[in-house]
């Protein structure tokens, strides 16, 4: 029993560790399993299992209609990693060829999943004018993006209705930057 | 696919063997091959080879061995190819019904054969080979005999005839169609038989289970059983999937990755009947669970690659399979809607799977890269790997140990595969699949129009190469990426490709490609400022974070390097002496961010040797002040060039080999961000046309130039990535008006000229005379060489209308004013010059050269002018000449007069034809003429009748007029006059009378025309005789039928009487029945017939006499006259002034002498 407690113990100081390491703590978890199978084998197994999770990993982008990217922010509860992030720009940017096809297809703003790469999802938004709301994520909750996407069109179009806003550069309001985290924590 | 063996790949056929009769096994071959389903045989030549179909006698192991895998490797190919589900035995008639010692053999045969199929419950069909030759009978009780011994059904012997080829085809399909419904009957059996065993639910282990699922699944699809496989398959599928919860086995390694291998082989076949069953979509949702399920299953970390290899192994298996099922399906269904896992349209192409594909084994790459140095660090010898094997199940590894003769195999333990596992990886080549498997997307994409996808791939290949050291295919590959990131301004990934661009291009050994991907990079819009650099897993990130502070390091060191301070640390790339580096920053460049020259005259025009201030403004987007040692300033007109040097620093100027380049010193040339520098210099251009800024060359550090072209203000587009930028927009000059409206080029004018040209132009021009204006160039202070005398006749109401385009311009009398040349042409030069003499006239445009002429001289031509219509039009004269003698075109001067000439008539020529006094022919046609319009004059056939002609000067030029005639058509003049001497002043008119008899009754009867002589009368002698012409109008002749003349003499005098004759006159043949009346007149006493009715016969003169005495003096009027002819209904009254008489009071004296002189008042 004794030993049984210190290698809980040890284990628990590898998770730590490797959290520390990581920067993010959800990117690995660990998955211990101690299983008696075989008389052969009398220590327990252990299995530990890397696993990218990224779920509650977003990133947000809007893209004005002359393709260019007018605001980008990763939402969610995970710390900001460069290399994830630019490998979700890249996603996102190619996910504008489906955009591009399927916004003709339909009267309806709201996209849904239009993309998948591995477990994340990309969904669009393209308004009125052109310019596309796109959200890169891997929760499945489709009304949530619905509503947070009608919730920055919103805000959108508030920032449009500054006068001394240009249309179609950079975002650079903080107050529509904390909005939209604020949403992204309500909604996804 | 190729990964997997062949019998799992292909669907499994049925399997017959032949014995016995081995000459026959080619063609029943052939024939089974050839079937629908087709039938394999194994052909085994004579009896004693049958062993090889018995039963593998187990030992005591196999008990033991049953859980210790899930299916055997060998297993599925040993019942393609080893395990017939039929045997036949053929049998030749004679060896049936021959000697008994044959039939012994036959029935030992029959035995041995027996006892082998029974334990593997296989079917037996004999077969009696009856050749033509044999003559031996087939009685029923050998075939009785044969039956009974072999324990066969009737219908399981067939007589195999080989008479003649019909009965041999018979045979064939007879024996075809028994082995197939014996190769069902066996295969439904042993699955029926496995299935019970499965049903049975008394199963020691969950394996058992799998691989009887898997048995049965493999026996449907022997029977073509699609649907009962594919449901066999997944439930094995499943059962293997919940086993990964549930059990644990060791060693725990090798146990997942067994189950893996077993998962990833049955997932195989349930997507390849799912999709040659053509259901697209439950395959790739099928895919998809199968992903979803098994992506987690990492393992363990030291072989966490493997995980990786297999999961990248199902995409690229599955996008193959995708890719040949869509090649003959052809069309992809669309997407279902609605659901809420709906797959994406993307999820249909397998370049999608490709590219993940890549993406895991790209992940496998990098892990087995961290496995492989772990094991390094180990160090152990890898010898004893090489003993290890695939075991007899599929997913397993077994060593096998020597000891003298007997092999026996061992498991081995997760160390020991470990480490087999990774000197396997030692040997792969992943590099090369990535690529493959990426630009197989890649091409995939760039077919679908997605650009952007393809760019993706495009990016993540040329990662590939770049880790691989192949830098020239990387840097091609971001080259074109790199573009569209900057076309759509996505300026994070255009920062990592350029990161990437700019180590390929140090690794490359080229600093340019280095220099100008660094200087992009570094003037980039990326301004993030969490400056911290979280830790990165993916070492060949180049490019760093994009922050302002990578982007001013980034700076630091590019400008170390093209200064040549950099230490020796910075490997190959040289900036020196030798290899300078010069860039060149065009209007489209991605460059122009790192430095912008925008260049602006504050004048559009301005004078030569004026000096005129011109702005060079610079702009640079780099985070750090960059510091400029010298600009030079390069114009269109070399000699404007100048340099600006840094007054901060002490160096010399880099001078060139121009020793007068004008030097500018300015007290500093430091570009800060976002802040233009504004330098404002005169210039002074001695040289006409126009002047233009070309470039403007910074120079920083003595070997590193860069080249600007120079943008105008008015027209620069703005940075195009900067544009949507939050950042203090400035304009390039501080005048608002110049940095909107401000050219880099001026127009720099001519100077004046010094040579007088004169028009000397009198008066108007009249019509038809040959004009002559003298043109005077007088030399004032300027030498003239080379010149050109441009004449150009220019309406002045503008059209030029003087060549009508659709009249061909061949036809001179369609120009209204035609320069007809010039006189006067080098008169007092000599001749030898003439070759370079240019001379062009044409009807409106002349272009005349003019001869050398120094300070002080003049030249003088005559330009000829022809006016033939009255015209007002403009002549425009200009000279161009150039003062130096040089030939160079920009430096001409030019002098422009113009001068609007009217051309008018000269004279008004009217005209009027009259018949004699008191004489009036009855005129049919004006009579019936309708009054609307103006009838053309009609003249009496044979009757003298008068044309007067009247010329009037209309203007202010005295006019001498010399003849006036009148040309018949057949140019025979009909009436010459000649009135030399007389001059007609302004508003004079000349009359002249011309008598007209027609001759010819006959309508529009041309009447001539008339000319006119004249010139100008001037004091100058030898003025051109100008002949102006007019056409008479046409007059119709008639003859009248009745002419009335009046005759009474001239005058009378109170109280004479005189007689008033009135004569009727009938030109026809008929009698003219005149109806007529005199009126009373207050001023005579009249005697004769008031009003009476006449009758004129034909071809005769009818008189009326009266006689009449006035009783008041003065101008009466003759008693009136009116005369009817009922036969044309014409009435003819007197005119008033025909009428009309003068009464003397008495006798004047003129008649008084004439009276002396004839003693008598003649009466008339």
């Amino acid at each position: 029993m004794k030993r049984r407690r210190f290698q809980k113990f040890v284990l628990r100081w590898i998770a730590h560790f490797l959290s520390l390491v990581s920067a993010k703590p959800t990117l690995f978890r660990i998955e211990i399993s101690r299983r008696r199978t075989d008389s052969r084998f009398p220590q327990q197994v252990l299995f530990i299992y890397f696993s990218f999770h990224m779920a509650s990993t977003a990133c947000f982008m809007i893209v004005s209609r002359n393709d260019i990217p007018i605001y980008e922010a990763e939402v969610g509860t995970a710390t900001k990693k460069e290399e994830a992030a630019h490998q979700h720009q890249f996603i996102l940017h190619a996910a504008l060829d489906i955009v591009q096809d399927l916004a003709w297809t339909t009267s309806a703003m709201y996209l849904k999943a239009i993309d998948r790469f591995n477990d994340l999802v990309v969904s669009a938004y393209v308004t009125a004018g052109h310019t596309r709301l796109m959200l890169l994520h891997d929760s499945r909750n489709d009304d949530g993006i619905k509503s947070f996407f009608q919730e920055v069109h919103e805000l959108y179009i508030k920032i449009l209705l500054n006068p001394l806003y240009l249309p179609g550069s950079r975002i650079t309001s903080s107050h529509f930057d904390t909005k939209v985290r604020a949403l992204a924590r309500k909604y996804l | 696919m190729e990964v997997y063996p062949e019998e799992l790949r292909t669907p499994p056929v049925a399997l017959a063997a032949l014995v016995g009769c081995p000459e026959l096994h080619a063609d029943v071959t052939k024939h089974l091959h050839s079937e629908q389903p087709p039938i394999n045989t194994l052909a085994l030549p004579d009896f004693s080879k049958i062993a090889v179909i018995a039963k593998a006698q187990k030992g005591d192991s196999s008990s033991s061995d049953q859980s210790s895998g899930i299916l055997k490797r060998d297993w599925l190919q040993k019942h393609r190819t080893h395990i017939p589900a039929v045997v036949a035995a053929f049998f030749t008639s004679d060896q049936v019904s021959g000697d008994p010692t044959q039939w012994l053999q036959v029935c030992t045969d029959l035995d041995s054969l027996k006892a082998v199929l029974r334990e593997r419950n296989i079917k037996l069909v004999i077969v009696v080979v009856v050749s033509s030759t044999s003559n031996a009978d087939l009685s029923e009780d050998h075939m009785t005999a044969l039956k009974k011994r072999a324990e066969i059904d009737s219908k399981h012997i067939i007589i195999f005839a080989l008479n003649n080829n019909l009965e041999m085809k018979e045979s064939l399909n007879r024996l075809g169609s028994i082995f197939a419904e014996l190769a069902n009957t066996y295969y439904r059996d042993e699955g029926r038989k496995v299935k019970t065993r499965l049903e049975r639910k008394s199963l020691s282990s969950v394996e058992l289970s799998i691989r009887y699922c898997f048995k049965v699944a493999v026996y449907a699809e022997f029977r073509r059983d699609w649907p009962e496989a594919l449901r066999m398959y997944e439930d094995a599928y499943q059962t293997l999937r919940e086993m990964i919860g549930t059990t644990t086995k060791s060693p725990a390694i090798q146990w997942l990755i067994e189950i893996k291998t077993v998962a990833e082989q049955l997932h195989f076949k349930v997507s390849t009947l799912l999709l040659h069953g053509g259901k697209l979509t439950e395959a790739i949702t099928w895919f998809r669970q199968h992903h979803a399920s098994y992506k987690k299953l990492v393992g363990a970390p030291e072989v966490s690659f493997l995980h990786w290899e297999w999961l990248s192994r199902q995409f690229l298996v599955f996008a193959e399979l995708l890719e040949t099922s869509l090649s003959y399906t052809q069309s992809i269904s669309s997407p279902v809607p609605g659901t809420k896992d709906r797959l994406t349209e993307l999820e249909y192409r397998s370049s999608y799977y490709y590219q993940l594909a890549a993406h895991y084994l790209k992940e496998k790459k990098s892990c087995s890269e961290i496995a492989l140095s772990m094991m390094e660090t180990t160090n152990k010898s890898d010898n004893d790997v090489d003993s290890i094997v695939p075991s007899i199940y599929i997913g397993q590894y077994a060593r096998v140990t020597e000891e003298g003769e007997t092999c026996s195999v061992k498991r081995v333990t997760d160390e020991d595969y470990v480490r087999y596992a990774l000197v396997e990886e030692k040997r792969s080549q992943d590099f090369s699949l990535i690529v493959v498997l990426l630009k197989r997307c890649f091409e995939a994409y760039n077919d679908l129009k997605a650009p952007r996808m393809a760019s993706y791939c495009g990016f993540e290949m040329a990662r590939e190469y770049a880790a691989t050291g192949e830098f020239q295919s990387a840097k091609e590959l971001l080259d074109s990426v790199a573009s569209l990131y900057r076309k759509e301004g996505w300026v994070i990934l255009l920062w990592d490709v350029l990161g990437y661009l700019r180590e390929c291009s140090m690794k490359l050994g080229s600093a340019k490609d280095f220099v100008e991907y660094s200087l992009e990079m570094a003037a980039l819009p990326v301004s993030s400022s969490s400056g911290v650099q979280p830790l990165s897993f993916n070492s060949c990130v180049f490019a760093g974070p994009p922050s302002l502070s990578q982007r001013e390091m980034i700076q630091k060191e590019v400008f170390k390097l093209v200064r040549g301070e950099s230490g020796e640390d910075n490997n190959c790339l040289k900036i020196t002496d030798t290899q300078p580096l010069h860039l060149v920053i065009d209007l489209v460049s991605p460059l122009r961010a790192v430095l912008l020259a925008s260049v602006a005259f504050h004048e559009q025009l301005v004078k030569p040797g004026a000096p005129t201030p011109m702005t060079i403004s610079l702009l640079s987007q780099l985070p750090l002040t960059m510091e400029i040692d010298q600009l030079d300033i390069q114009f269109n007109q070399v000699a404007c060039n100048f340099s600006v040097i840094n007054g901060q620093r002490s160096k010399h100027p880099i001078l060139e080999s121009h020793p007068n380049l004008r030097i500018e010193t300015a007290p500093s040339l430091t570009l800060s961000t976002n802040k233009w520098l504004r330098l404002t210099y005169d210039i002074t251009s001695e040289l006409g046309g126009k002047l233009e800024c070309v470039s403007i060359i910074a120079r920083n550090g003595p070997n590193f130039t860069i080249c600007c072209i120079a943008e105008s203000p008015a027209s620069m587009s703005e940075l195009p990535l900067w544009k949507f930028e939050d950042r203090v927009e400035s304009s390039p000059i501080k005048d608002p008006s110049v940095s909107f409206s401000g050219q880099k080029a001026i127009q720099v004018e001519e100077p004046d000229p010094l040579v007088d040209l004169k028009l000397g132009v009198s008066g108007p021009a009249l019509v038809g005379e040959r004009f002559i204006i003298p043109v005077t160039i007088s030399s004032k202070g300027h030498p003239v060489f080379s010149g050109e005398l441009k004449i150009n006749l220019v309406d002045v109401r503008g059209g030029g209308l003087f060549s009508p385009r659709d009249v061909e311009p061949s036809s001179m009398d369609n120009l209204h004013v035609e320069l007809l040349g010039v006189s006067g042409l080098f008169e007092n030069e000599d001749n030898n010059k003439s070759d370079d003499n240019i001379e062009k006239i044409q009807p409106t445009f002349g272009l005349i050269s003019v001869p050398v002429l120094k300070e002080g001289e003049s030249w003088t031509c005559k330009l000829e002018i022809r006016w033939r219509r009255p015209k007002p039009i403009m002549l425009y004269v200009s000279l161009g000449y150039s003062p130096l003698g040089s030939d160079n075109n920009n430096n001409k001067v030019h002098v422009h007069r113009n001068l609007e000439i009217e051309g008018k008539n000269p004279v008004l020529i009217s005209h009027r034809f009259m018949l004699p006094f008191r004489k009036d022919p009855l005129l049919l046609s004006t009579i019936k003429s309708n009054p609307d319009q103006i009838p053309p004059p009609t003249l009496p056939l044979n009757e003298t009748s008068i044309l007067v002609i009247t010329a009037k000067n209309v203007t202010e030029v005295p006019l001498r007029l010399l003849s006036m005639s009148i040309k018949r058509d057949d140019n025979e003049i009909k009436n010459d006059s000649n009135v030399s001497g007389f001059t007609l002043l302004q508003g004079d008119e000349f009359k002249k009378i011309f008598t007209v008899i027609p001759e010819h009754n006959q309508p529009k009867l041309k009447t001539g025309t008339l000319h006119l002589s004249w010139k100008r009368d001037a004091t100058t002698a030898g003025e051109e005789v100008v002949l102006t012409e007019h056409k008479l109008p046409e007059v119709d002749i008639e003859l009248p039928p009745i002419v009335v003349q009046l005759e009474c003499p001239p005058h009378a005098i109170l109280g004479n009487h005189f007689t008033y004759f009135i004569k009727i006159k009938n030109q026809t043949q008929l009698l003219q029945e005149i109806k007529y009346s005199l009126a009373d007149s207050q001023s005579f006493v009249l005697s004769g017939t008031h009003n009476d009715i006449l009758y004129v016969l034909p071809k005769s003169e009818h008189t009326l006499s009266y006689k009449l005495v006035p009783l008041v003096p003065g101008f009466q009027q003759l008693p009136r006259f009116t005369a009817t002819s009922l036969r044309y209904s014409a009435g003819f009254q007197s005119s008033n002034t025909a009428t009309s008489v003068f009464v003397f009071p008495s006798v004047p004296h003129f008649l008084k002498e004439k009276e002396g002189k004839l003693g008598l008042i003649e009466e008339h």
